[in-house]
């Protein structure tokens, strides 16, 4: 008789079990959700703070700004310094060359400075003294303002007419 | 009766797992992912506010002054590059600019060559026969030439192209064309060319140089290049590049010179200047 009376009840309780179950499973991914949707209108009003940052304090901008005006104003000075660099470098040897003489020079500029290459020619029946002669002209090409590098091919070779060795020099050159 | 409440027990549990898994699977565990994608992005942002607050505070935002300073560059860039209707209008204006050049310099000899094609043998004023020295000295130097016209479009060398790709121009296309100017005289004068020869509308850069000096004559070849904005369809115009590409190549982007307003002194102007007089051996010869 007990038992018949307890049974209903504890029937009862039984089938609540399973919606007792999914109701905390369906509460747990609320919850998860909810954090979710908080945690995504987070992230959204940053985004929007730092692109509000952005907008108002512009740093790439105006740094991009910056580099343009140098590099224009690289871009605008570059052919002037380069026709005077390479006309006052081939003034300034002609300057220092005699007795030697110039036979061929080559100036290829670059962006921040320029290269060159000269023939220079010697008169002279001994190699010696041709090459004391040209060690003074080195000397003194070392020695022009904005040379900034020089150097010479250690064996002459023979040169056309009159002159008798030819030494080939190549170096730099900065910008005036 | 007993084992059937076991089996019932046993379903009972296995079903609840199941749903339990369902629920985990489906739902919690994406959910938990985007939870922890969320707060990497918003620790992210968070860090990016604070350092970019950091930032503002040491750069110097441009005042008056310095926008007045991008404004006029820009202005001095648009008055440098030749507006031209097409490439030949561009070649005329050359000529024309590179003839008065040589006929202020006292050049009595200078040829012009256009890529392959000779222009103008001879401006002549002195010295019958200096034409045909200057151009079998062409002939013998064509391939030296060739070669210096091969580098113009360097970008390694020239990175031109970087820096003005990101330019809106609304008078015309970019266009980029070399040009050999050949020319015989004394030396101080082909000096004083050489130099001037930047000075025009053109702003005509040397790519490459050759000088022979020589009595009475020096002879010189410059491959010489002229940026240009074209309006027709141009052989020479300039391919669109990405800005990101070539530039920066002159300004490191990183460089603290960016955080302060910008010192034109830092690349001062340079103003046309005359070289001083020769003085040495070609002179006196």
């Amino acid at each position: 008789m007990t038992d018949q009376a307890q049974h209903p009840a504890g029937c009862r309780r039984r089938s609540l079990w399973p919606f007792a179950f999914l109701l905390s499973l369906a509460v747990v991914s609320l919850l998860l959700h909810a954090a979710k949707f908080r945690r995504g209108k987070d992230v959204l009003r940053l985004q929007e703070q730092y692109a509000a940052l952005v907008r108002t304090q512009p740093i790439e901008e105006i740094k991009a700004k910056r580099v343009r005006f140098y590099e224009t104003r690289f871009y605008l000075s570059y052919p002037m310094a380069v026709s005077y660099t390479t006309a006052d470098l081939l003034r300034r040897i002609d300057g220092i060359i005699s007795p030697l003489r110039l036979l061929d020079s080559e100036v290829d500029p670059g962006l921040h400075d320029l290269a060159f290459k000269l023939s220079v020619g010697v008169a002279s029946a001994v190699p010696e003294v041709a090459q004391r002669r040209f060690a003074i002209f080195f000397e003194k090409l070392g020695n022009i303002s904005g040379v900034t590098q020089a150097s010479f091919s250690p064996r002459a070779r023979r040169g056309p007419g009159a002159w008798s060795y030819v030494f080939d020099v190549s170096g730099r050159a900065e910008w005036r | 009766m007993k084992a059937l409440k076991l089996v019932r027990a046993f379903l009972w549990i296995l079903g609840s797992l199941s749903v339990l898994a369902a629920f985990a699977i489906l739902d919690w565990y994406p959910t938990l992912k985007d939870l922890g994608r969320l707060r990497r992005e918003r620790g992210d942002l968070e860090r990016k506010i604070k350092d970019y607050g950091a930032m503002a505070s040491g750069f110097t935002f441009p005042d008056r002054n310095e926008k007045s300073l991008f404004a006029r560059e820009k202005i001095n860039l648009r008055r440098a590059l030749l507006p031209a209707d097409d490439d030949d209008a561009w070649t005329a204006l050359v000529l024309l600019e590179l003839q008065a050049r040589a006929r202020e310099d006292r050049i009595p000899f200078a040829s012009f060559l256009f890529n392959w094609q000779l222009v103008a043998p001879e401006l002549g004023t002195t010295g019958p026969g200096g034409a045909d020295l200057l151009t079998g000295w062409i002939d013998r130097q064509f391939a030296d030439i060739q070669r210096g016209f091969s580098i113009a479009f360097d970008t390694a060398r020239f990175p031109w192209n970087g820096v003005l790709s990101g330019m809106q121009f609304r008078r015309g296309r970019l266009a980029r064309r070399p040009v050999c100017v050949v020319a015989m005289a004394p030396l101080p004068a082909l000096l004083g060319f050489i130099n001037h020869l930047s000075w025009g509308k053109t702003h005509f850069e040397i790519i490459r140089l050759r000088l022979e000096p020589g009595i009475p004559f020096s002879r010189a070849w410059l491959v010489c290049c002229g940026n240009y904005l074209v309006r027709k369809p141009s052989a020479w115009a300039l391919k669109e590049v990405p800005e990101s590409v070539g530039d920066n190549l002159l300004v490191d982007p990183d460089s603290p010179l960016l955080w302060q307003k910008v010192n034109p002194g830092i690349v001062p102007k340079i103003l046309k200047k005359e070289l001083p007089p020769c003085s040495g051996a070609m002179t006196l010869w």
